[in-house]
């Protein structure tokens, strides 16, 4: 039978014995996998049309406060296009760390793949040119903070597909999206200020 | 004097205390696998197509007391390639993993896949049939993707396999670019490390 000692923060002591506790070792503590809804034919968007729309809400119930950071890893996107028409797909993320957080709709850009191939002179008519692009799957970090005990993390991530600039009927048209999915993983790790 | 028991993330050896290596996130495995097939390729219209990659099987056997998870990260070298009007090129990846005693699966691209990079470019043909003179390059950054694997038992075997192949989507045009086709690509490397991380002692539960 072991004694039951005194511990500073991060660690944990029982009868059986003394060790670290789980907000020490660096884990991934929740996962997200969100598919794209809308994948397909596409049409001018003018305003970002939303693909993907997920969010993560995580309490830490631990006794002692986390370093949080986020890794969104976007699918391999394929868009093709026709002379001159211009498709975007970004990535886009808000986060919130409170109480009660609530993290607000995000919209722009915080990474993204887009296409363009123009063949003729703006003032000439078009002429057949299809474009097709395939990009690898990439994963981006998020620095999140602190999150004491007792604290909510909200996170929310949308993918959002629009066509800036000008928008012509191309010759014999083809234009489609594909997001395909996002995965969202929040990691842990511990929060030290050097006072422990 | 007192008795202090610890958890098997601590050690305790000739009466001093001690963390055990296991206890903090590590790496236990990095390796850097080339291509084999960069450089000019021609029509690879039935899948997987061309074997630019593989890892071949790459165990790592976890030698501690305790479950232990892994992040498995692949990282793809920067890309570039060239296609003739109005030729496809695409570049597939995919890993496999196993845990226990078993080999994984072959990582074969034909369906289920990974990553996928590639482009083409149709500017239709001449009145004779010719494809319109036409080449796209493109060079592409690095990619890095991940994975959170296990647990991993004590003394268990984690087991990954990585391939990379370039195929051509049909249809293909043997006259591409004007009758002159050029068709090459360099995909490089992908480096695969294992980073071996902690699990706590459920024994111990404060």
């Amino acid at each position: 039978m072991s004694l039951k000692v005194c511990t500073a923060e991060f660690m944990i002591s029982d009868s059986i014995g003394t060790g670290f506790s789980q907000a020490w070792l660096p884990f991934m503590a929740a996962e997200r996998m969100a598919t794209s809804g809308k994948d397909g034919n596409v049409d001018r968007a003018p305003d970002q049309v939303p693909f993907i729309d997920s969010e993560i809400l995580w309490t830490n119930s631990y006794d002692d406060p986390v370093h949080a950071m986020m890794s969104i890893q976007r699918a391999p996107r394929s868009l093709v296009t026709s002379s001159p028409n211009t498709l975007v797909l970004d990535d886009a993320w808000t986060s919130d760390i409170g109480l009660s957080p609530s993290a607000p709709t995000p919209f722009g850009t915080n990474s993204g793949v887009g296409i363009r191939f123009q063949t003729r002179q703006s003032f000439n008519p078009l002429i057949y040119t299809r474009f097709f692009r395939d990009f690898p799957d990439w994963t981006s970090y998020v620095e999140l903070g602190a999150i004491d005990p007792g604290n909510t993390l909200h996170f929310r991530y949308r993918c959002l597909f629009s066509t800036p600039g000008g928008w012509r009927t191309p010759v014999q048209p083809l234009m489609l999206a594909q997001a395909r999915y996002a995965r969202l993983r929040l990691w842990i790790a511990p929060w030290t200020t050097g006072v422990i | 004097m007192a008795q202090v028991c610890v958890s098997q993330n601590l050690g305790i050896g000739g009466g001093i205390l001690s963390i055990e290596p296991h206890s903090v996130p590590h790496h236990v495995f990095d390796q850097t696998f080339n291509s084999v097939g960069d450089g000019s390729f021609s029509a690879q219209t039935t899948l997987p197509g061309k074997l630019m990659i593989d890892s071949g099987i790459q165990t790592w056997t976890n030698p501690s007391p305790m479950p232990a998870r892994v992040l498995l990260r692949v990282q793809r070298a920067y890309r570039n390639w060239q296609t003739s009007n109005p030729n496809a090129v695409q570049i597939r990846d995919r890993y496999t993993y196993a845990i226990g005693g078993a080999d994984p699966r072959v990582p074969d691209v034909s369906s289920v896949y990974n990553g996928q990079s590639g482009s083409a470019m149709d500017v239709g043909a001449q009145f004779n049939g010719t494809p319109y003179i036409g080449v796209y390059w493109e060079w592409e950054d690095g990619t890095l993707i991940e994975d959170w694997l296990g647990p991993i038992p004590p003394g268990a075997d984690l087991k990954v396999w990585y391939r990379c192949n370039l195929w051509t989507p049909p249809p293909w045009s043997n006259n591409a670019n004007n009758n002159n086709p050029q068709h090459s690509a360099s995909v490089r490397s992908t480096r695969i490390q294992m980073i071996a991380f902690p699990t706590q002692d459920s024994t111990v539960v404060g």
